[in-house]
């Protein structure tokens, strides 16, 4: 076990490791448990609370590590910052210590030959969607999805550990499922990519129905999910899709359906009220529309009435193939993200079934004072936070876990 | 360049398409072919539609369809311009 000291010691090397950055640390700050929310609050004017925690008395917050510094310091006895004694007005007292955390911490990315560091602020995406939150929560462990999509660089340093040794399918060539357009990759890494995506602990599968030049048929497509359904993946992505589909192609998605496996599609690039399937088959589908940093719609997403949630989906950083990290836009973004959200409620609830309804229900409303079919259609049940859907459904999980107990001390008590 | 074609088939059909398929696969008029796994339809992909002719008088073929296209949905240009870079 690591003894208070060594651990305030790692703690301010890591801060001290960051101070010559303005790059914002993510930190987990330990306090009273009484008055977390006021510590939250005040958190909120040095840097952004991300997460108060429900059952420990722990915040999340993003601040810069000069400020950091000075929490430390208070907490373990280095001297108060003057300012700080200002700034806490009601609350210094109730620090208790600080954490940086390193899952969050910045991580550095190479392009080309020349080596970045991608800011805290790049990963917009995710803390607009709560998913740093709903780690605590889950990281999708256990679950297996596939992305149908032009392949995946499955060798990306992003995604490793994502794969198993069965990489995935390609139904173009009957080779390897390795991409060769970047499109795949990009949604990989958003739906599970270690430092740009959601379910950092699901297990991927790389389906290639589409071509180098990101095309493919609607047959390719089904046997795709043919082949996700054989293998028995509980989710799969599509950020694919076309204006036309057969009667074939929405009956497997209606049979995969009710065989349990989610299914999550991108609800068009067309930007008008345009149809793309699968994203418009309807039940069967979980339709994803994009928004920009702000949460507006944006400009290029389709609106239709199965529209079934929002996501980011502008100027999305994320992985390319050949280790290298590449922004787009598109609906294609967004579902990756929705879908990753998903795959973190599988390994909660085990069960496809409360997963389309409850993510619905935990969503942030966008679109205020728009007539609620046109929101519907343009935002969904609006902007997917996967912190709440995971709480909600662990939640619902102690709950069905204490009705379990209870039935079997019922059952225990009738024996007798 | 290969094209993709959707036969769909009548259920319960126990007929000798698949050994047609097979012989026109051998004979390079198709390239491949798949049967579903859970729908009454076979892919075949080829490069032009010559072997529907060989299909002729088979009671089971429903429909023979050219498969629509789909796309990525991204906004392509951006991945061919970063491609080309």
């Amino acid at each position: 076990m690591i003894s208070a000291r060594v651990r305030q010691r790692t703690v301010f090397s890591r801060i001290e490791e960051n101070l010559k950055s303005s790059e914002p640390l993510e930190v987990i700050i330990e306090v009273d448990e009484r008055r977390k929310d006021k510590v939250a609050r005040e958190l909120d004017r040095v840097g952004k609370t991300l997460n108060v925690f429900d059952y420990v008395p722990y915040v999340a917050a993003l601040m810069e590590p000069k400020d950091a510094q000075a929490v430390a310091n208070h907490c373990f006895g280095r001297g108060s910052d003057r300012f700080y004694s200002r700034l806490f007005t009601s609350s210094l007292s109730a620090l208790r210590g600080i954490d940086v955390a390193s899952e969050f911490s910045i991580i550095p990315v190479t392009e080309k030959k020349n080596e970045f560091v991608v800011p805290f602020e790049e990963m917009w995406h995710l803390t607009n969607i709560g998913a740093y939150s709903a780690r605590q929560y889950a990281t999708g462990k256990g679950v297996r999805g596939g992305i149908i999509d032009t392949g995946i660089d499955y060798s990306h340093k992003e995604l490793v550990g994502r794969f198993e040794s069965l990489k995935g399918v390609d139904i173009i060539d009957d080779g390897s499922p390795m991409d060769q357009n970047g499109h795949g990759t990009h949604v990989a890494g958003l739906a599970a990519g270690q430092t740009v995506g959601v379910a950092t602990g699901m297990t991927l599968y790389a389906i290639r129905v589409l071509d180098e030049n990101g095309s493919g048929s609607e047959v390719g497509v089904m046997q795709g999910i043919e082949w996700a359904m054989d293998n028995e993946l509980e989710i799969v992505n599509m950020s694919l899709g076309s204006g036309y589909a057969t009667r074939a192609f929405e009956e497997l998605c209606n049979l995969a359906y009710k065989q349990g496996m989610v299914i999550v599609a991108a609800a068009g690039n067309d930007g008008a009220k345009y149809k793309s399937y699968p994203a418009a088959f309807g039940e069967s589908v979980i339709a994803v529309t994009a928004v920009d940093s702000n949460d507006n719609h944006a400009y290029f997403s389709n609106m239709w009435e199965t529209n079934d949630i929002s996501a980011p989906g502008v100027d999305i950083l994320s992985s390319f193939p050949g280790d290298r990290y590449k922004r787009l836009d598109g609906t294609s973004m967004a579902s990756p993200l929705a879908f990753g959200s998903l795959a973190l409620g599988l390994e909660i609830v085990k069960s496809s079934e409360p997963l389309e309804y409850t993510m619905k229900e935990s969503a942030k409303e966008l679109g205020f004072g728009m007539a609620p079919d046109e929101q519907n259609e343009m935002y969904g049940a609006g902007l997917v936070q996967a912190d709440n859907f995971c709480r909600r459904l662990a939640h619902m999980e102690s709950i069905n876990k204490k009705g379990e107990k209870l039935n079997l001390l019922e059952k225990i008590l009738t024996w007798q | 360049m290969a094209i993709d074609y959707m036969i769909n088939i009548k259920e319960g059909c126990d007929c000798s398409l698949e050994d047609t398929l097979a012989s026109l696969k051998e004979g390079e008029i198709i390239t491949d072919y798949y049967k579903s796994l859970f729908l009454n339809y076979y892919r075949v992909t080829s490069e032009n539609d010559e072997f529907v002719s060989a299909l002729e008088g088979l009671d089971c073929i429903e429909s023979v369809i050219e498969s629509p296209e789909y796309n990525a949905i991204d906004l392509s240009s951006q991945i061919e311009e970063l491609n080309n870079n």
